[in-house]
């Protein structure tokens, strides 16, 4: 079978092009929402101002299996003294038919609670926060309907991460490498109005999904990718679509997906194109990578489909393999 | 600037055509009882049935009534259905893939999409229970004219044509045992498409006539100035001709206004890198589809009389707009694997039309206006009205459209003969389902025929009269078990009563003779 290639130069200029670009944008929002982080997926979301409105959060606590109190297992009462939590949490949701007498190891037990919340955030985003004071730098595994990614807790336990909302109804599960699970629910009404494909995949695949609105082009402030994401506030005030990515890459085998959200009340008439590209690395070349296309179907719900992808050869190491046809561009009628 | 496409252009070296071909070696099939044995080479295998070649000749065996004995028994246990897709972008790109996954999905089974590069890829169907693969669907996206030769070659066993088969193509396909791909269940309908002319999306054009286009077309006019725009050279934008749809434009705007293409347009791989070439660009004039017109204008046509006609999802149902493509599957007459046939018959379900709207295609599904929706129309009628057709004869035409919706479902015929369009055979055999499922049970129909102005008007009345007649003949026969008790099937003709287009050119004449379907 033929294998073409592009000259390497051409692909060089590109990609520092689109680099510089990035590095500039990335300071921009960064002077605009203070200082950055190293993360960039997170890092414009970390800058700006969460939102702390409470709509339905519920919480559904389980007891950690933590050694040394294994004798005694006390049903939890959910007092908010004793749930002493950074997290928001609604208590009324737990299991309150035996309330145990306070005593100084259930306060001990109680502050190992590991408690999710999910809110609603600006276009049909979610923050999600997690408490797990027992288990920090812990890996977890959260799940969101079809969507699936790794996550992990500070050194205190906690993660918060903001994500855009799959349906409107949306519930969370936070599953913990001990097997243990919290699940967080909230309602999200602007889900209902906004398009969101996805992309997800395990591992070091060199994968990106990118958006192109509305005949925007590469580097252009419509063209949007994990590298130059947005998030939802800003990609609102420019009124576009906004690609999060979700999962720590840094971790071994971790489930990473990029979701990109176009809140459909903002549409002009119109399509965006949506590829699905990977660079060509040492790391992938040559190999066949698997991932998962999340899609909307008529109505609600997303249809999942399994992709294997060939990467090109170590040849082509540098070069970018893109692909216009895995996910369906978004076809906007106008509002 | 450097085009990011370019990039695009690495492909991996990835063996995706395994092919199903088993190697011709000795078989014996023995029937289950011992009476009967037939030796010889084995030339395939479908799942069900073997191919072999004996002394007879080549034959068919039920795979359930023998056994395989010899070097070149397929597995039954791990056999596994390929099935092969050649042609159009069009339809590969998008369209069929995503009906694949829907028809798995939809019977419990999981999709995988096996790609190496935007032409070449594959679908796989695993049965989660058995943890099987049971057929590999491989997709080789060109051309509907490539899709064709493949087919001919023995490379393919179903075509993704965005046309009609053409002679050469027939005959070629004969000669190669394929069957004939002229006869209608060797095609069918799977979504609805359009020609539509578009401009940058920021121009000011909203819609041009047919002529004009074919005067730009041939080179008469090549400068802006002549639409009363600002002054600047057209340029013009295609798709690769040989996707059919250029050729499609041709045959029904500009040979027939006498017309060729001879200037210089630029092609395009794909109806998307046309349309996001055209949309920022005020110099660009481009033939796109319907299905893709991206970020671009999208062009209504004026007709020198007056009337507008817009391709909508409405006017693709309707066949009203004049440049519809629908999305044809042609299929050989050989025995395709179990897998491929059931598929083929899963498309005519509500579910395929779901996954086909969700594509962002035109579904086949009809659609019923009621009177008051078809103001449009009848302020045609008026306006046609006067020497040929009297007043009473439109208040005819009203009483009797009167209570009833008229169904998107039309039929038209290709020029100059009694045959009916491919869009058209596909509605006969929707309605026909339709009428023996029961869904129009209680229900009169009206089969009201529609001809051009060319001509005395009694002569029109009667061609009109004939084509509904050929209609209500073709759906019974198509319909056997219908319970006629139960559902009326009539028909009517007001001539050149209601003209949807202008008669003054073929298109707009074609366009006009028709029978519709009023439901009352």
């Amino acid at each position: 079978m033929q294998v073409k290639r592009l000259t390497m130069a051409g692909s060089v200029f590109l990609v520092a092009l689109s680099t510089g670009y990035v590095m500039q944008h990335q300071d921009a929002l960064a002077s605009r929402f203070g200082s950055g982080e190293k993360r960039t997926a997170m890092a414009s979301v970390s800058g700006l101002p969460l939102p702390m409105r409470k709509t339905q959060t519920e919480t559904a606590p389980v007891s950690p299996p933590s050694p040394g109190n294994s004798a005694h297992v006390v049903d939890l009462p959910t007092e908010p003294a004793v749930v002493s939590l950074a997290a928001p949490a609604r208590h009324g949701q737990a299991n309150r038919t035996q309330e145990a007498p306070f005593a100084g190891a259930t306060i001990a037990q109680a502050t190992c609670l590991a408690v999710a919340s999910a809110e609603p955030g600006p276009d049909a985003s979610i923050l999600l926060t997690l408490s797990a004071p027992c288990q920090p730098h812990a890996r977890v595994e959260i799940t969101h309907g079809p969507l699936a990614f790794t996550e992990q807790t500070d050194e205190d336990g906690d993660l918060s991460i903001h994500m855009p909302a799959l349906s409107e109804r949306a519930t969370f599960s936070v599953q913990f490498e001990n097997g243990t699970v919290v699940e967080a629910d909230t309602t999200v009404p602007a889900a209902r109005s906004t398009q969101t494909v996805a992309l997800q995949w395990r591992g070091d695949t060199g994968l990106e999904l990118h958006a192109f609105e509305f005949g925007a082009t590469y580097s252009q402030s419509g063209h949007v990718h994990a590298r130059a994401t947005l998030s939802p506030t800003v990609a609102g005030l420019r009124k576009g679509g906004y690609m999060t990515r979700l999962g720590r890459e840094d971790l071994p085998g971790a489930a990473i997906a990029d979701v990109y959200s176009y809140p459909l009340d903002l549409a002009q008439g119109g399509a965006v194109r949506i590829s699905v590209e990977a660079e060509v690395t040492a790391a992938n070349c040559g190999q066949e990578v698997s991932a998962e296309t999340l899609q909307p179907l008529l109505g609600s719900g997303h249809e999942v489909v399994e992709v294997v992808l060939a990467i090109p050869t170590c040849d082509a190491i540098g070069d970018f393999l893109v692909l216009n046809n895995v996910l369906r561009d978004m076809k906007m009628a106008a509002n | 600037m450097i085009s990011r496409s370019k990039r695009a252009a690495v492909f991996a070296a990835l063996l995706l055509f395994t092919g199903s071909s088993v190697a011709a070696q000795d078989i014996v099939l023995e029937s289950r009882d011992g009476a009967l044995a037939l030796e010889g080479m084995l030339l395939g295998y479908d799942g069900e049935f073997y191919r072999i070649s004996t002394e007879y000749g080549v034959l068919t065996v039920d795979g359930q009534g023998v056994t395989c004995d010899g070097p070149g028994c397929p597995d039954l246990t791990t056999y596994v259905a390929d099935i092969r897709i050649s042609g159009a972008r069009a339809m590969g790109e998008v369209l069929l893939p995503s009906l694949i996954e829907g028809y798995g999905l939809q019977e419990g089974l999981r999709p995988r999409r096996v790609i190496a590069d935007n032409d070449t890829f594959r679908i796989d169907l695993t049965d989660p229970g058995a943890g099987r693969v049971l057929a590999r669907f491989h997709f080789a996206l060109s051309t509907t004219s490539d899709g064709f030769a493949d087919l001919a070659s023995d490379s393919a066993d179903l075509v993704m044509a965005v046309r009609e088969v053409r002679p050469e193509e027939v005959a070629r396909a004969r000669d190669a045992g394929v069957g004939d791909l002229s006869a209608p269940r060797r095609t069918r309908t799977v979504a609805l498409d359009a020609l539509v002319p578009v401009v940058a999306a920021a121009s000011p054009l909203t819609s041009l006539a047919p002529d004009v286009l074919a005067a730009i077309w041939s080179g008469e006019i090549d400068d802006w100035a002549a639409l009363e725009l600002e002054a600047g050279p057209i340029e013009l934008h295609e798709i690769d001709s040989d996707t059919g749809f250029a050729e499609g434009f041709a045959d029904r705007l500009l040979e027939q206004a006498g017309q060729t293409g001879t200037v210089s347009v630029r092609h395009h791989g794909t109806a998307a890198t046309l349309v996001d070439t055209v949309a920022p660009d005020p110099w660009a004039l481009g033939l796109t589809r319907f299905s893709e017109i991206g970020n671009a204008r999208p062009l209504a046509l004026t007709a020198p009389c007056g009337r507008i006609l817009r391709a909508t999802t409405a006017s693709l149902k309707s066949e009203d707009y004049p440049l519809a493509t629908p999305l044809l599957l042609y299929t050989p007459e050989r025995r395709l694997p179990l897998p491929a046939r059931e598929f083929l018959s899963w498309l005519t379900t509500p579910a395929a039309e779901r996954v086909v709207r969700r594509a962002g295609f035109v579904d086949q599904v009809p659609d019923s206006t009621t009177l008051s929706g078809q103001g449009d129309r009848l302020a045609n009628a008026v306006l046609a009205a006067g020497e040929e057709v009297s007043l009473a004869d439109l208040q005819e035409m009203v009483r009797q459209m009167t209570g009833t919706r008229r169904l998107s479902t039309t039929f038209r015929f290709r020029n100059g003969t009694a045959q009916l369009d491919p869009q058209s055979e596909s509605n006969v055999d929707r309605l026909a389902r339709d009428l023996e499922a029961g869904v129009h049970d209680g229900r009169e129909l009206v089969l009201a025929g529609f001809s051009d102005g060319e001509g005395p008007a009694p002569a029109n009345l009667r061609l009109a009269a004939d084509r509904a007649e050929a209609v209500a003949r073709a759906l019974r026969e198509a319909a056997p078990v219908t319970d006629w008790s139960r559902v009326t099937l009539m028909t009517a003709a007001f001539g050149e009563a209601m003209p949807l287009a202008c008669d003054d050119t073929e298109w707009g004449r074609r366009t006009n003779r028709r029978v519709e379907v009023w439901m009352r």
